[in-house]
């Protein structure tokens, strides 16, 4: 996953740099994000809750 | 031929322009750090390193953005926003996951993972980093009535400059695409304390 999130990003800066249209820019970065996103989620395998006691 | 007199006022206009430029080549520059440790002292980068990487490069792509619009000559506020909201969440993803591994290694006597630089983790100083970022966007947004001027000289090498920018960003992406292939081999996912480059191992080369 994480080659392909690396080739996401080389293709969204080929269509930055082809300047291609702002939707499109956006949509790859999006993706590019939301798998970023993703794989970090299935990274952090703990809970973010720490049960702390008042 | 004339060059055309470029005076202080029009110099701060063009800050945030350069601004992505400083932003491009400096998270391109800290990947690149990463992969001289990596390949210089021979460590295996974690999932969240990785990760990490990768917010770097999409904050950096914010950036490429506006330099790309500017490279034309002319610059929209859209662009600039564009662009800079990109940074923004990309810093924010990067800060939370950094920060996310400096708290696995913050009890007393934890080693941390990997190599230091300055004396700090390279996820510490990925933390500092993605914040300070944040706080340069904020810095010129602030100021955004003098530091966004709608139009970039097509000469003085701005284009030259956008260029290698670009080009450094692209290098660097395809250089770690082919490493953490490579690293990763026929998997899905990196192991949690990767020690070797799976790739070799998957396919008979090595082993």
């Amino acid at each position: 996953m994480d080659t392909l999130i690396f080739a996401a990003l080389l293709g969204t800066l080929y269509v930055i740099v082809r300047r291609k249209s702002r939707s499109t820019v956006l949509i790859a970065w999006w993706v590019s994000v939301a798998a970023t996103s993703a794989l970090l989620a299935h990274h952090i395998t703990s809970g973010l809750g720490l049960g702390l006691n008042y | 031929m004339s060059v055309p007199r470029i005076g202080l006022r029009g110099l701060l206009g063009q800050a945030q322009w350069w601004l992505a430029v400083v932003f491009v080549v400096g998270w391109t520059g800290v990947v690149c750090g990463g992969l001289l440790i990596q390949f210089g002292e021979w460590e295996y980068p974690c999932p969240l390193c990785m990760i990490q990487r990768m917010f770097m490069l999409l904050a950096a792509l914010g950036g490429a953005f506006i330099v790309r619009q500017g490279m034309t000559g002319s610059i929209t506020r859209r662009d600039y926003l564009m662009g800079w909201g990109m940074a923004l969440v990309a810093c924010l993803g990067g800060s939370f996951a950094a920060w996310r591994q400096t708290m696995l290694h913050i009890l007393p006597h934890a080693e941390g993972y990997g190599g230091t630089a300055l004396g700090l983790h390279l996820y510490v100083w990925a933390w500092i980093l993605f914040n300070a970022a944040i706080a340069a966007i904020a810095l010129l947004m602030i100021f955004a009535n003098v530091t966004a001027d709608r139009t970039i000289p097509a000469g003085h090498g701005h284009r030259t400059v956008g260029m290698i920018a670009l080009g450094f960003c692209g290098l660097v992406i395809a250089i770690n695409m082919v490493a953490v292939f490579f690293q990763e081999g026929f998997h899905w996912f990196l192991p949690d304390d990767p020690t070797r480059y799976e790739f070799f191992y998957d396919t008979g080369i090595i082993g």
